[in-house]
């Protein structure tokens, strides 16, 4: 794994508390349910920083409020210095290719009325397109006669790989996976990390990798942070993580991933 | 591709609508070429002939051809249809997408007129329009497509609403497509089917809405004919003079049961139950 | 004592042009209070496999071969999936854990009520009767608050209890067998463990024979007395647990397990180059040539037919690792 460079941070979350409503009644009183609480970590340029916990924990809600997609939140959220909860909606549009999502749910990321080709047509600048489809293609390990295809006509593995390529054709500078390969086959699993682990060694890429499979995040993340009922629990480097735990919880995680 | 066709031809409601409106179709295209007589023109000696061979279909009271009356009403009967159903798809399809992707305040005040809009006594506007004397065929294509635009922006909207939250439109917003783009180009064709099953079945609501209308002498006005005025014409003998009542009727009955089963027949098509 | 035996089951989708070939050729059999695991990847046709034991496929598909259950001392073969057998089967017989599990319960009507349904179908007692069997069965798949959850409807459960709700259901009617189609699948680690344990629980209390179907190895290993491993509908190798375990003999087998080993280790695995064929695709010769280490011409002409060990477990390869 390659350490992670003393630069200046990509991200910064401070202090990021997000809240959904639960139980809409009409009129004034609305319960809310604390999905993160006090959550703060930073990122560095080029390294994979994983968050690991148990569904429901929360992660998933941070990278809806990374992305702008939930509302009620407090606490700063910080991308190359520049404060997105702050930005005005057009601002914030022009930084979303920066930082790209790759979801769990791969069978609904793609429109089923869409032709993969379409799709670099609306993510990549006409010029240099046909050059910069086939690079892409070729970096995520597929041929160019997908192109003509429609997503149902594809396997699981093909779609999780054009879902990437959809995300860099966009030149992010932050990739954030939500279980990128929890729903797959052990077999595509190992390809799609395979292939996670050669795209890092290509092209400068950090990554925020949130799973609850930690023998995944294990062979992928530089530092690993442990989630809890919406709170951190603890953030270490991930050998420090696996060989000194502090928690009880995650001592747990630790000895019911690795068995046999 | 090769199974679209067999798909079509194994569907009966699809295939049998589509031959009935064909076939109406047909009579109202090449109706003319069939009869030399003019829908307009009165012979007040002739009123009211049983069918025969130079009166196909008879003659009315004032004498005017009623073949001729039937296939130039038919033809203004489906504009009239087509026209105001395009015109409230149009409206319903922009503002139930605009609307429910929004969401927020602008989706709640939008429903409310909505809501509005269906309570309307819609007569009553007809009536008004008919009782000041300002009655055309292009104001009654407006007030009608100004009563169905928004039984589409119901349907629209609960397409749009179950649409949103997919992970392939968060994917696009989060690639920074614009709004507009996102609901042109990745929310509108997924939604289609429902919105052209609605379209088909609002045409044939719209047909026997105007019918009512030229039936009670507020839609369609004279000169100019239609079947539902037909109908009226018949409505003092209608056993006497079948001729006026019948072969109307049945062309408002065979037509909407048309629309009807191709409405039905594309749903069946369009069904995602397609399981392995 | 032989329960449930399948030979030769194969699947079709009469399709003019072309046929749809979903299984070939299953062929197992499953003993009283026997694990059995089913493992293959997506498309392998583990989930048609499932339905088809308990006459669930549509009734256009085409089965043959032969499907025999043992019921109350008599064996009953089941011809076609619109056999009328399988109403006495179902439920009371064989029962079947959705992997959709809370998508499996009925919206509409209380947790509660829906087990006394299945009781009023299966078993003959008053109305009180089953109400107490049901509050039982809510229990004994693990949930506490029974009577709070008799009267609650799927929609205010969380995931892990209505999966729970769906165990109680398949369970109600006493059956020999429970086919569980990957129920840990969207589970994580703890939630996993949990149900596990509680399917080995109610395995021993009931003596309940087990089909697991599932693409987690772990749980296969650790959880199943004999593997059956299927690719491309076909069963390719079919071995005591422990013995796969030891020798597996297919390369498929081998490199799973491999992988597996592997992330248990927290190396990176070596993985397998190729993608899985989709099952509308037919492969001449044996379906796994294109990615396999050992590939030869024979792999690519001829289909492997079954190298058979102790009783009938087998191995479907040219070239096994491992032959007794």
């Amino acid at each position: 794994m390659n350490s992670p460079i003393q630069k200046q941070p990509v991200l910064e979350v401070k202090n990021l508390n997000v809240e959904y409503p639960v139980n809409f009644r009409s009129g004034f009183q609305r319960e809310t349910k604390q999905a993160v609480i006090d959550v703060s970590f930073n990122i560095f340029p080029g390294e994979c920083f994983a968050i690991v916990g148990e569904s429901g924990c929360g992660k998933s809600s941070i990278i809806d409020a990374i992305l702008g997609f939930v509302q009620t939140t407090s606490g700063t959220i910080l991308f190359e210095k520049q404060d997105l909860m702050k930005l005005s909606l057009q601002r914030f549009r022009k930084l979303r290719p920066k930082i790209q999502p790759v979801f769990q749910d791969y069978n609904q990321a793609l429109n089923p009325r869409q032709r993969i080709g379409d799709i670099f047509k609306e993510t990549l600048p006409r010029n240099l397109r046909e050059s910069q489809t086939d690079q892409l293609l070729t970096s995520v390990g597929l041929s160019n006669e997908i192109l003509n295809y429609f997503p149902h006509q594809l396997s699981g593995g093909q779609k999780q790989r054009i879902v990437l390529a959809r995300a860099l054709s966009v030149k992010p500078s932050l990739l954030l996976l939500d279980e990128p390969v929890t729903s797959q086959d052990l077999s595509v699993a190992v390809q799609i990390v395979e292939l996670l682990i050669s795209l890092r060694k290509i092209m400068p890429m950090t990554f925020l990798l949130v799973s609850h499979n930690l023998s995944i995040v294990q062979l992928l993340a530089d530092r690993v942070a442990v989630m809890k009922n919406g709170q951190l629990l603890e953030q270490q480097p991930l050998s420090t993580l696996l060989q000194n735990p502090k928690h009880d919880y995650t001592k747990n995680i630790i000895s019911q991933t690795t068995q046999l | 591709m090769k199974i679209f066709p067999q798909k079509i031809l194994k569907n009966r409601s699809l295939s049998s609508g589509f031959t009935t409106v064909a076939i109406v179709f047909l009579f109202l295209l090449l109706g003319p070429l069939l009869t030399p007589n003019n829908h307009t023109f009165q012979d007040l000696s002739a009123s009211l002939q049983t069918p025969s061979v130079s009166h196909w279909m008879g003659t009315d009271y004032y004498g005017r051809d009623v073949f001729a009356r039937l296939v130039y009403g038919g033809r203004i009967t489906w504009l009239v249809a087509v026209i105001s159903t395009f015109f409230a798809v149009c409206i319903g399809t922009i503002i139930g997408l605009f609307s429910a992707y929004r969401g927020g305040w602008i989706d709640f005040v939008v429903m409310r007129f909505v809501d509005v809009m269906l309570a309307f006594p819609k007569l009553f506007v007809v009536l008004l329009i008919v009782g000041l004397g300002a009655s055309s065929t292009n104001l009654l294509i407006g007030v009608l497509a100004l009563f169905s635009w928004m039984e589409i922006t119901r349907i629209v909207r609960s397409e749009v609403i179950s649409q949103k939250n997919r992970t392939y439109i968060k994917s696009a917003r989060a690639l920074g497509l614009g709004t507009p783009r996102i609901i042109i180009k990745h929310i509108l064709p997924n939604i289609l089917s429902p919105v052209i099953v609605s379209s088909v079945l609002l045409i044939s609501t719209i047909i026997l809405v105007e019918s009512g209308l030229s039936f009670l002498g507020l839609g369609i006005q004279a000169p100019n004919a239609s079947w539902g005025s037909i109908l009226n014409d018949g409505k003092i003998d209608p056993l006497g003079t079948w001729w006026l009542s019948v072969p109307a009727g049945l062309l408002i009955l065979t037509t909407v049961t048309g629309f009807n089963l191709i409405g039905d027949g594309l749903q069946k098509l369009f069904d995602p139950r397609k399981s392995l | 004592m032989i329960l449930l035996s399948v030979k030769n089951l194969s699947v079709q989708i009469p399709n003019h042009d072309k046929t749809i070939h979903l299984l070939k050729d299953i062929s197992f059999t499953l003993k009283r209070g026997e694990t059995l695991a089913i493992i293959g990847e997506s498309g392998c046709g583990k989930s048609t496999l499932c339905k088809s034991i308990l006459g669930l496929l549509p009734q256009y598909f085409q089965t043959t071969g032969s499907l025999t259950v043992y019921q109350n001392d008599v064996d009953i073969q089941l011809h076609n999936q619109n056999d009328p057998h399988f109403n006495t089967i179902r439920g009371s017989n064989i029962s079947m854990v959705f992997q959709d599990a809370p998508g499996s319960i009925n919206p509409l009507f209380k947790c509660g009520q829906q087990i006394v349904d299945v009781l009023k179908e299966h078993a003959s007692g008053s109305p009180i009767q089953n109400k107490q069997r049901a509050i039982q069965l809510i229990e004994q798949v693990g949930l506490t608050d029974t009577e709070d959850i008799f009267n609650k409807y799927p929609h205010q459960l969380s995931g892990g209890m209505s999966q729970r709700i769906a165990l109680a259901l398949a369970l109600a009617g006493n059956p020999d067998i429970l086919i569980a189609d990957e129920p840990t699948s969207s589970l994580d680690v703890t939630a996993k463990t949990q149900y596990l344990d509680l399917l080995r629980k109610l395995r021993a209390k009931n003596n309940l024979s087990l089909i697991l179907i599932t693409h987690n190895l772990n749980d296969a290993l650790s959880f199943s007395d004999s593997i059956l491993i299927m690719y491309n509908g076909r069963g390719i190798e079919y071995r005591h647990t422990a013995d796969l375990q030891q020798g597996p003999a297919h390369p498929y087998t081998k490199a799973l397990l491999d992988i597996q080993t592997a992330l248990n280790q927290g190396r990176l695995p070596q993985s397998i180059p190729g993608e899985t064929p989709s099952i509308t695709k037919s492969i001449p010769g044996c379906p796994f040539h294109p990615r396999c280490p050992k590939t030869s011409d024979i792999c690519r002409a001829t289909l492997p037919q079954p190298t058979f060990f102790l009783g009938n477990h087998f191995v479907c390869c040219h070239h096994p690792l491992k032959s007794k």
